[in-house]
């Protein structure tokens, strides 16, 4: 009784209660309403391109615009990244009740930009048909965003060298003048990073994404030659001209072949202005064509197959690039996906761990579980065999469960998916037939046969089990159409 | 102005809860609010093949698709203008985002501080100032100079160490200051091979704690004394083996070591506290030859943690009285009480599962015998347990004695790729003779818990809390966690 006094309100809040919370509502709708929108301006988070009020007005999409401004460009903090999609966002996202209500109704947010037959709307910058949805050769693969031959022959001048990180990276320039960016493999694992990376970037293509051109590449020190005024960046940061004895010195922590030559993959420079890396989440507000928050895209929601796939467990802004591009008439941004260094049984800096792919970096669910149990469950991973090839690193068939597997950190596109997004991605992954991948496994040019059998016989594997997971053994037939 | 009757006005409050509720209700599940269902009609060139169907049907069987590509160029990405929604689209629908109200207002510290160190990061990347402050930490490794956390162990506050070996001397010349905010410092110069080395080193440390003699001390007696020493000694030490790790040690040397009132400002000085040990504590200037051996056999391995195989080691070190003119080097009082000192430790592990899971077992005895039964060791020159000395839960230092008994069981699970928890238990004492008089009634337990932070190689730090019946302890190591 005491305590029903002390709560009784105060007569003109009781009598104004109904329109005080209908007040309130409204004033926290306006505030939830401008905070919603903070996250979806992470494509210009921490970036010169925040100027949010500008890029409201470009809300329309202009089918026929032709003279759009540059989005500045954008930079994003890696580190914070991880915490954002391990800590932070997973946080939020349980504390969510707009999704908690989702779920108990059973009624997921689907993708925004599909249309009634549940295909992605077209054009789109982000995605091209392909696989799945048209006929692709091999062939076709292999010239992928041609033209597939790498730096043409004669000497390939370095104009700017980094040295941060396990190795290093060369810009070059072919005889041509056409521009390369060198990538090395980490030491003692020769042809593991250069491998992934070429493998992946033929299977992207052909799903359908945009992707740099990259080959391997093999040379020798005598076909290297420093550009006039090229740079080298320390590993501070600062830049100094860069000499030939740099050059080989540099090259001399490399492990070369038995021939004496360096493997490479050379990654054909993009054409275009590159204005950093997109986002998995909210969208690119200075970008009048960004109109959707990527979360809520088919495109990037439905890459989750392929990513299980391919095992390319580094999906993050950072393995990303927009680029301004003038094509068609018009200036625009499109949007690539770089760096498959990472991918498959390769970390770029070392094979994979036997957990990549099954847990999170920081796995709350995982955690929770070993927590419970005292750490007496046993993990997904710990029945894995490891191939012990090399140049193929870590990644096996046998225990892949394509719904249960993991990038490092959470994927805010991922999280969104539905069961409409992994079939739209399943469909792409079962048109892959066998020979496209023994073809794009070739283009690795592993030495090792084994290497080459293994890894091939695993991506089949792994691409029947998502099939199989997705579309269903009994409709595998017509999943696999362009077989 | 009418005026409402408190009852009516309450009446009218519930009715309009209840309205705006409903109201609420009805807004939420408003069907059909979001920009997902958009009318199909404007999709220019959607690939029209696979029908739509609930979230719970099963998968589609999709059509062969009619379109053939009649070159690479067909299949080249579009420069048309993507399709867009006829305005932006949120990550939240607008019920959503009423819903998640009153959260995302209660949250805005959060992302404030988010929002800050986003920014502080993204300055960071730009301005490289981390591999900088590393280049000025790495600037004198060619001259041989090190920068690195203190080593003063517990209680010694934030601190930092100065390293010389000059490369030129090949490892020959080892030369170290640490010094820390609570006036610990330490200076050391070790000369020779580390096989064979001529040592000394001087300590400062004022604020060391006691509580009393054995387990009977109390914790309302806690006291600080402060004590300066110096050391000066040959060190000869043989490892061999990867496996079946051996050792074998041996050392000789002099140990000036004064004992004075404690600078604890939060704790009385021992003087005060403990009036009738004081006398033979402080201000005696204590000289001892010192000469050790140590045998110890190190089977362990395994990662990231030690999993399988066992330890042991003996140590005999003995504090002997200086010649009857005074020390050899320092020029103490020759009246030091002498004494021996036996610590036998033990330690073994066994895991299962391939991440292991490892439980462990560490038992270890210490047996002080002094040369004349009525001269015992003096405080400073006591066993101690609390804190990092064993028994976690309990203060550093908090216990004070002639000989000790410990064991410590500890059972380490992975949590996830990075991360492991260790569950411990602690059970030990100090006593007068261990081997007479150590009773498991007059030990004490401890626990503990800490998660610890690893890569695939080795543990990198723990978060760590202890606790016992008097204190609950937390505690963060970086580096030398095993």
């Amino acid at each position: 009784m005491t305590l029903s006094k002390r709560l009784r309100p105060p007569s003109f809040v009781a009598a104004h209660a109904g329109a005080l919370c209908l007040a309130i509502c409204v004033a926290m709708g306006g505030v939830a309403w401008a905070a919603d929108e903070a996250p979806n301006s992470k494509g210009s988070k921490g970036s010169k391109d925040s100027k949010g009020s500008k890029d409201s007005k470009g809300s329309q999409a202009s089918k026929d615009s032709t003279a759009t401004r540059m989005p500045p460009e954008t930079e994003i903090a890696y580190y914070y990244d991880y915490v954002h999609h391990m800590v932070a966002r997973p946080i939020a996202r349980q504390l969510d009740l707009g999704r908690a209500v989702r779920r108990l109704s059973g009624r997921p947010r689907e993708a925004v930009n599909v249309d009634s037959l549940d295909q992605v709307r077209l054009p789109s910058t982000w995605w091209t048909p392909r696989l799945g949805y048209r006929p692709v050769s091999v062939e076709q693969m292999l010239r992928g965003p041609g033209p597939g031959t790498g730096p043409a022959p004669g000497k390939l001048s370095v104009t700017r060298v980094k040295t941060q990180g396990v190795t290093p990276g060369f810009f070059i320039k072919d005889s041509e003048g056409t521009g390369f960016l060198l990538k090395f493999d980490p030491p003692g694992l020769a042809e593991m990073a250069t491998g992934a990376d070429a493998i992946t970037t033929y299977l992207y293509w052909a799903a359908g994404y945009n992707v740099p051109d990259n080959t391997i590449l093999t040379f020798t020190v005598d076909d290297l030659e420093v550009a006039k005024g090229a740079q080298l960046t320390d590993t501070q940061g600062k830049k100094h001209v860069m000499t030939r004895d740099d050059l080989v010195g540099i090259l001399a922590k490399l492990t070369a072949g038995a021939d004496g030559r360096y493997r490479a993959l050379a990654s054909r420079l993009l054409e275009g202005k590159p204005i950093g890396p997109f986002e998995y989440s909210g969208r690119r507000r200075s970008d009048p064509e960004d109109l959707i928050t990527h979360e809520h895209r088919r495109e990037l929601r439905g890459m989750f197959p392929m990513a299980a796939w391919t095992n390319h467990a580094d999906a993050r802004s950072a393995n990303s690039l927009d680029v301004w591009v003038k094509s068609g008439g018009r200036s625009f941004v499109r949007h690539y996906l770089i760096d498959f260094g990472s991918c498959l049984g390769s970390s770029a800096i070392a094979k994979r761990a036997y957990q990549t792919g099954t847990e999170y970096f920081f796995d709350y669910g995982v955690t929770g579980r070993q927590m419970g149990t005292l750490g007496l469950a046993p993990f997904a991973w710990e029945d894995a065999v490891d191939p012990d090839l090399p140049s193929v690193g870590y990644i096996e068939s046998r225990g892949f469960d394509p719904a249960a597997w993991r990038p490092y950190c959470p994927n805010a596109a991922f999280d969104a998916r539905t069961d409409r997004d992994l079939r739209w991605g399943a469909r792409i992954v079962a048109a892959f037939t066998d020979d496209h991948i023994r073809a794009a496994v070739a283009q690795a040019r592993f030495t090792d046969p084994r290497a080459v059998e293994y890894l091939a016989r695993v991506m089949i594997e792994r691409r029947d089990k998502i099939v199989e997971r997705w579309l269903g053994p009994n409709d595998r037939t017509g999943a696999l159409m362009t077989r | 102005m009418t005026r409402l009757s408190p009852a009516r006005s309450h009446r009218r409050g519930r009715i309009g809860i209840v309205a705006a509720l409903l109201g609420w209700l009805v807004f939420v599940a408003a069907p059909g609010r979001s920009l997902a269902q958009a009318p199909p009609g404007d999709a220019p060139d959607s690939l029209a093949n696979v029908a739509p169907d609930s979230v719970a049907s099963p998968a589609p069987a999709p059509e062969p698709v009619g379109n053939t590509v009649a070159s690479t160029d067909d299949l080249a990405p579009t420069s048309a203008a993507p399709w867009n929604p006829s305005r932006a689209v949120g990550f939240h629908e607008t019920w959503e985002q009423a819903l998640n109200a009153p959260l995302t207002l209660a949250s805005l510290p959060i992302r404030l501080l988010g929002a800050g160190l986003e920014a502080g990061i993204l300055r960071e990347q730009e301005d490289r100032w981390i591999p900088r402050v590393m280049f000025f930490f790495g600037v004198g490794t060619p001259l041989g100079i090190y920068l690195r956390p203190a080593q003063l162990g517990e209680r010694s506050g934030m601190g930092a160490g100065v390293e010389y070996r000059p490369p030129q001397l090949h490892g020959w010349l080892r030369a170290g200051i640490d010094a820390s905010t609570r006036g610990y410092n330490t200076t050391r110069v070790e000369l020779g091979p580390r096989l064979a080395a001529l040592r000394y080193e001087q300590a400062w440390r004022p604020r060391e704690p006691y509580f009393g003699e054995g387990m009977d001390s109390r914790e309302e007696d806690a006291s600080s004394y402060a004590t300066s020493s110096q050391l000066a000694e040959v060190r000869l030490r043989l490892r061999r083996g990867t496996t079946w790790r051996r050792e074998i040690g041996a050392w000789a040397g002099e140990r000036r070591l004064v004992a004075s009132h404690g600078r604890e400002a939060k704790r009385s000085s021992l003087e005060i506290v403990h009036p009738g040990v004081a006398p033979q504590a402080l201000g005696v200037d204590q000289d001892h030859i010192v000469t050790g051996l140590r045998l110890a056999l190190d089977t362990r391995s395994g990662r990231p943690h030690w999993s399988r195989g066992w330890r042991v080691a003996a140590q005999a070190e003995r504090f002997g009285y200086p010649p009857s003119d005074g020390g050899l080097l320092f020029h103490g009082a020759a009246a030091s009480p002498g004494f021996t000192r036996a610590t036998l430790e033990g330690e073994s592990g066994i895991s299962l599962m391939r991440d292991p899971r490892t439980l462990r077992l560490v038992v270890r005895v210490v047996d002080t015998r002094p040369f004349d039964e009525s001269r015992p060791p003096t405080i400073v020159d006591e066993v101690r347990l609390g804190g990092g000395e064993g028994l976690g839960g309990f203060a550093s230092g908090r216990f004070h004695g002639s000989d000790l008994a410990l064991a410590r069981l500890a059972y380490i699970f992975p949590l996830g790729q990075f991360s492991e928890i260790e569950m411990s238990t602690e059970r030990g004492g100090v006593f007068p003779n261990v081997w007479r008089g150590a009773r498991l009634d007059q030990s004490e337990q401890s626990y503990g818990v800490a998660l610890r932070v690893r890569t695939e190689r080795a543990p990198l730090g723990a978060v760590r809390v202890n606790w016992s019946h008097e204190a609950v302890r937390l505690g963060l190591s970086v580096g030398g966690i095993e």
